[in-house]
């Protein structure tokens, strides 16, 4: 095992591999190291949607649209492997009026924001999708958004990190960082120790565990997700398609949080402590339904608190199924032949958490709850940050610093 | 889908009957760095078909023990999910709708 | 009809329960009542089940107990079907599978 390296990073999954691909670009001796293997984890278990329909103002959309404008250049000329990178589109559908009402309050703020989304009625949104059940009012379509294979992705990046010098170790866990007087010196492992100066903290939702290593205490936490995947059929439907799952019963203003999936905290007490869970799971549920290359179809996603257990449950199970097969009625026929549960980074507000702290080397890039969609553009501002010392983006938003405010509320 | 899937000479064979992955591509995989089952799962697909490794598993930890240091000890099995066996979403449906209507 | 059994040394000679009639690619075939698609077919000479869908490899009977999946084939307008563990039907129509095979209300 090497000895020392300039960078190390701690997490194989997309935001670590991003950055270790365009980090090694500019830095001799880039080590990354993951405890299981590449896209393991919530990288390796998500609908691979690269979506701007759904972003919010600010670091949000900025790191979104950045992801999206890089990916066709590195699928083109710089990845080994087809990532089965397609940009058809990507369809929130409406099955209740109040759905629709919202998405027409939401449709001006969206193009304020230059998303290009349209509301289609019933019937536009059955040429699209003829497949869709007769249930459904309208949708929102936005035509740039994309989807990819998120595993493939994410070993594409980690082969490319690899041709431009980066090492990467798999099945090595970190199990303390040295520091000097409050500046990073080394990191041990199962495997070994590497002396370095700068960190990043790339561990998704076990961000926080790498974060008490150096005495720091990170407010993020895993929000679990169950999915299930279909056989493989043909075809039977075009592309990602989301649901809101918004209740009928739901006040207005319920239901516009339902359209985004950063938290509006503007209001009232804000814990920093672990989430608990609201509800029943299928009062945490939203529709995900992905047709893939190979032709097996994914479908998700029920949303948890429960640490980093992994189990899937019946419960979740049906209740995803009943979704997608509801949207998709042809789905009633097609077969599940497997299901996951994997770990979402969740942080209170929604917005990752980025830069430096206060140990001196030590950088976080954790939190991301849609990794494969900003991870591009996190690797970019980091290596900017690392190299060069340019400032990393929207500091206000995405630093630590952040949650000391919301602790004086 | 890149990876060489298919059986590409004469001397090749297939390991993963379901999603048609070669020996051939299963060890490029494991020279390239792939080094658990579930890493190779995720490179080539193999054990991702409707068998869902049942027939493939053992002889890729074969592979794995024959070019690795690995033991059979070592090699960890990709984590048992359900279903049991392939279930129709309808049926899964049935439940969930059940659940919805009892809120 | 070669690989039928006549005569078993433990069971006997008649284990025909009754018949059964199937079609296979439009082929009207007798079935024994309770058997498996696969063991018809089988018996009837036909080797090749479904073709693959990448490479178009003809597979057959493999592991022939519901495990392996290279026996499934498109029954009753329904792809993927384990015909080594699935009982034969009165007028049960059996396609041999092309790679996916066709499912109903696929988007075009």
């Amino acid at each position: 095992m090497k000895k020392s390296a300039d960078v190390v990073i701690i997490g194989g999954g997309m935001i670590g591999c991003a950055t270790a691909y365009l980090l090694s670009r500019h830095q001799k001796n880039v080590v990354l190291l993951e405890r299981k293997g590449i896209a393991t984890e919530a990288s390796g278990a998500n609908y691979g949607m690269i979506w701007i329909q759904t972003r919010q103002p600010g670091y949000d959309i900025t790191a979104a649209k950045r992801s999206l404008e890089l990916y066709p250049g590195l699928v083109s000329e710089v990845f080994d492997i087809d990532i089965e990178f397609e940009q058809k589109g990507g369809m929130t559908v409406f099955f209740t009026e109040l759905e629709r009402e919202v998405a027409e309050a939401v449709l001006l703020s969206k193009q304020e924001q230059e998303i290009p989304i349209q509301l289609l009625d019933k019937n536009e949104t059955k040429e699209l999708e003829p497949a869709l059940s007769d249930e459904v009012v309208g949708s929102f379509y936005c035509p740039i958004d994309a989807q990819l294979n998120p595993m493939l992705t994410t070993i594409a990046l980690a082969r490319a990190a690899q041709r431009e010098g980066a090492t990467i170790y798999t099945e090595t866990e970190v199990h303390s960082i040295k520091l000097n007087r409050q500046t990073v010196s080394g990191v041990v492992t199962n495997r070994g120790e590497i002396k370095t100066e700068v960190v990043v903290n790339a561990a998704g939702s076990w961000g926080s565990q790498i974060g008490q290593m150096v005495g720091l205490k990170i407010p993020v936490y895993p929000n679990k997700l169950q999915s299930l995947v279909t056989e493989q059929t043909p075809r039977l439907f075009n592309r990602v398609i989301m649901g809101t799952q918004i209740p009928e019963d739901a006040t207005f203003e319920e239901a516009m949080k339902g359209f985004s999936y950063t938290r509006d905290i503007s209001e009232g007490q804000i814990s920093l402590e672990a989430p608990v869970n609201k509800g029943t799971l299928a009062d945490n549920s939203m529709m995900f339904i992905k047709p893939t290359i190979s032709g097996n179809t994914v479908c998700g996603t029920v949303f948890e608190f429960a640490g980093h257990d992994r189990s899937t449950s019946y419960e979740g199970l049906s209740l995803i199924a009943s979704m997608a097969a509801k949207a998709i009625p042809a789905l009633r026929g097609v077969q599940c032949i497997r299901a996951w549960a994997n770990f979402d980074p969740y942080t209170i507000d929604g917005v990752p958490i980025e830069g430096e702290t206060e140990i001196k080397g030590f950088i976080l890039a954790v939190g991301h709850g849609t990794a494969m969609s900003q991870g591009l553009a996190v690797g970019e501002s980091l290596t900017a940050f690392i190299v060069d010392g340019k400032p990393m983006p929207f500091t206000k938003q995405t630093s630590m610093e952040r949650f000391r405010s919301y602790a004086l509320r | 889908m890149e990876g060489g899937i298919g059986v590409k000479d004469d001397e090749d064979i297939t390991i993963c009957r379901c999603e048609e992955v070669s020996r051939n591509t299963i060890e490029d995989a494991i020279r390239q760095g792939c080094d658990t089952l579930d890493s190779i799962k995720r490179r080539t697909r193999a054990g991702m078909g409707l068998c869902q490794g049942r027939t493939c598993r053992g002889l890729i930890a074969g592979l794995l023990r024959n070019r690795t240091d690995k033991s059979y000890e070592d090699i960890k099995p990709a984590t048992f999910r359900p279903p049991f066996r392939p279930i129709s979403l309808g049926l899964l449906a049935e439940e969930g709708q059940r659940i919805t209507e009892e809120r | 009809m070669g690989l039928r059994i006549k005569d078993h040394p433990i069971l006997g000679q008649d284990l025909r329960k009754g018949d059964v009639s199937i079609e296979v690619d439009g082929r009207p075939i007798t079935a024994y009542k309770g058997e498996p698609i696969a063991a018809a077919l089988v018996a009837s000479g036909i080797k090749t089940l479904r073709k693959t869908k990448i490479t178009g490899e003809q597979r057959s009977l493999f592991c022939a107990r519901g495990i392996c999946t290279d026996c499934v084939m498109t029954v009753n307008g329904i792809p993927n079907i384990r015909t080594c563990v699935t009982p034969v039907e009165e007028g049960m129509k059996i396609k041999k599978q092309e790679g996916l095979g066709k499912w109903k209300e696929e988007s075009e």
